[in-house]
């Protein structure tokens, strides 16, 4: 028989050994289909809960949608004996009001107003404040929007305090909750909020006030002088998207005002409400300015500029730089008989690059 | 009268189907575009209410569809959202006869529906 070298008997496989990982091998895969049984089961089990509850809560909402308030007493939208029941479930309260949330914004009139009845008739409205006091900031904003949508004008106080709140999100969702809880009312926000207000909120709250019917508060030029910038240029837009030629002197002083993109709004919101004096307004201004808002004034001179302003727009003409040049050979093709004439008579208006120039902006005016 | 309600957010379709069945309709209901398209041959409504926006294909969709197998004329409401006023004016030109804008409320859907089967 064959003697093996003792280093070598070593490495044969102890038959003990093999039955053992054998055995951990079959337990570990019995543990994990036990898991996974066990996993599955429960998920199943959550599934059909959850398509009960749904059940539960679509006989509710339909209840109260079409509920018809009875003359003389206060109304009370009846509910079935497991919903209440149900209700006492944390969970199950949370999905009522999700959707409530559905519900309300996919209806207006009587439907509506049942759904804000019912919100408050289950005293919903405390589990949204509860999140409101969380110090999860993404609880804090759910719980502002539940409150908004739901229209309780009663907690604007709370939301009113987190308008200049430190984290982003929840001053976002605490400013377009107070819009959309007292329309343009809810701008008065705008006197204290410190932080900056981003292009998107802006765009998201001109958005909200225009589905609101009403006007802009009489004192809305105070935030023109406000000392944050990003107040300053959203009440430009408003003062633009309302009409508001009644600001005029107001909004040219923002010409001055330090931050460029301050000026560059003014000139833009100038184009919205001119009157007369505005091209004389901007010419004044336009030394000043940065590249971005002289190209603003130009284009705004064009649109709103007479023949009075061609020996100005002529004069940006020798600029070095070539868009400004093109700005103002737009600007004079638009103002009209004059600002052609002005082009043509030019002294270097059939020399490089200008006569390019000349040509691109007249046939844009014609295209 | 019978009619085919193409929308699908569940909670509209159901708040409409307690209306319109209450109002005395025979309801057919559809949660996508081409679903509403497949029923649309054997129900062959007397009315059809579509949502703009739905999945594999679109309320316009339905319309021309609508439009294209019908032996008579029959009205068509469509449902859009705040700011479709484009899409609102396609369907128009498709050949949808109202439309109704989310938010709404039922009972203003319940008028309209009436309005336009008593024409």
């Amino acid at each position: 028989m064959l003697q093996l070298p003792l280093h070598v008997s070593t490495l044969v496989p102890n038959p003990h050994y093999l039955l053992l990982a054998m055995a951990v091998v079959v337990g570990t895969l019995s543990l994990i289909i036990a898991f996974m049984l066990i996993y599955l089961l429960w998920k199943n089990q959550q599934g059909r809960k959850q398509k009960e509850w749904q059940q539960q809560l679509a006989v509710a909402l339909q209840r109260a949608i079409y509920f018809e308030t009875p003359e003389n007493s206060p109304p009370v939208i009846p509910l079935t004996f497991r919903t209440i029941r149900l209700l006492k479930k944390p969970a199950f309260r949370q999905l009522m009001i999700d959707e409530l949330l559905q519900a309300k914004k996919a209806f207006t009139g009587t439907a509506a107003d049942n759904l804000v009845t019912l919100f408050h008739q289950l005293r919903l409205d405390e589990l949204s404040l509860q999140k409101l006091r969380s110090r999860k900031w993404h609880l804090k904003a759910r719980g502002i929007q539940e409150l908004a949508v739901m229209h309780q004008q009663q907690h604007t106080k709370r939301i009113y305090r987190l308008t200049n709140a430190h984290h982003e999100l929840v001053r976002m969702e605490a400013q377009s909750a107070i819009v959309q809880l007292h329309g343009f009312e809810g701008l008065r926000f705008l006197d204290i909020v410190d932080h900056p207000i981003s292009e998107w909120q802006q765009i998201k709250l001109l958005r909200l006030l225009s589905r609101t019917p009403g006007a802009l508060p009489e004192n809305t030029d105070r935030w023109l002088s406000s000392p944050n910038d990003s107040v300053v240029i959203f009440a430009l837009k408003l003062v633009a998207e309302h009409q508001q030629q009644l600001l005029h002197g107001q909004v040219a002083t923002c010409l001055d005002h330090p931050h460029p993109l301050v000026r560059l709004q003014a000139v833009r919101c100038l184009k919205d409400i001119y009157t007369d004096d505005t091209s004389a307004v901007l010419e004044k201004a336009y030394d000043a300015q940065t590249l971005a808002c002289k190209l603003a004034i130009l284009e705004t001179l064009g649109h709103i500029g007479s023949e009075n302003n061609c020996i100005f727009l002529s004069q940006q003409l020798v600029h070095p730089d070539n868009s400004l040049k093109l700005a103002a050979a737009r600007a004079l093709v638009k103002t009209g008989g004059k600002g052609l004439q002005c082009l043509q008579e030019y002294p270097q208006a059939y020399m490089y690059p200008l006569n390019e120039i000349i040509q691109q902006a007249k046939t844009e005016h014609t295209v | 009268m019978k009619i085919l309600v193409a929308e699908d957010e569940p909670i509209l379709i159901r708040t409409i189907e307690v209306r319109l069945k209450k109002d005395g309709h025979e309801l057919c209901l559809a949660t996508d575009g081409q679903q509403a398209m497949d029923r649309m041959t054997d129900f062959v409504p007397d009315m059809v209410i579509t949502d703009i926006m739905m999945p594999y294909a679109s309320g316009l969709e339905i319309i021309s569809f609508a439009r294209q197998q019908e032996k008579r004329k029959i009205p068509i409401i469509i449902l859009s959202s705040m700011g479709q006023e484009d899409v609102v004016l396609e369907a128009f030109k498709l050949g949808a006869d109202d439309y109704i804008t989310k938010p709404f409320s039922p009972n203003e859907l319940s008028v309209r529906v009436r309005r336009l089967l008593s024409v």
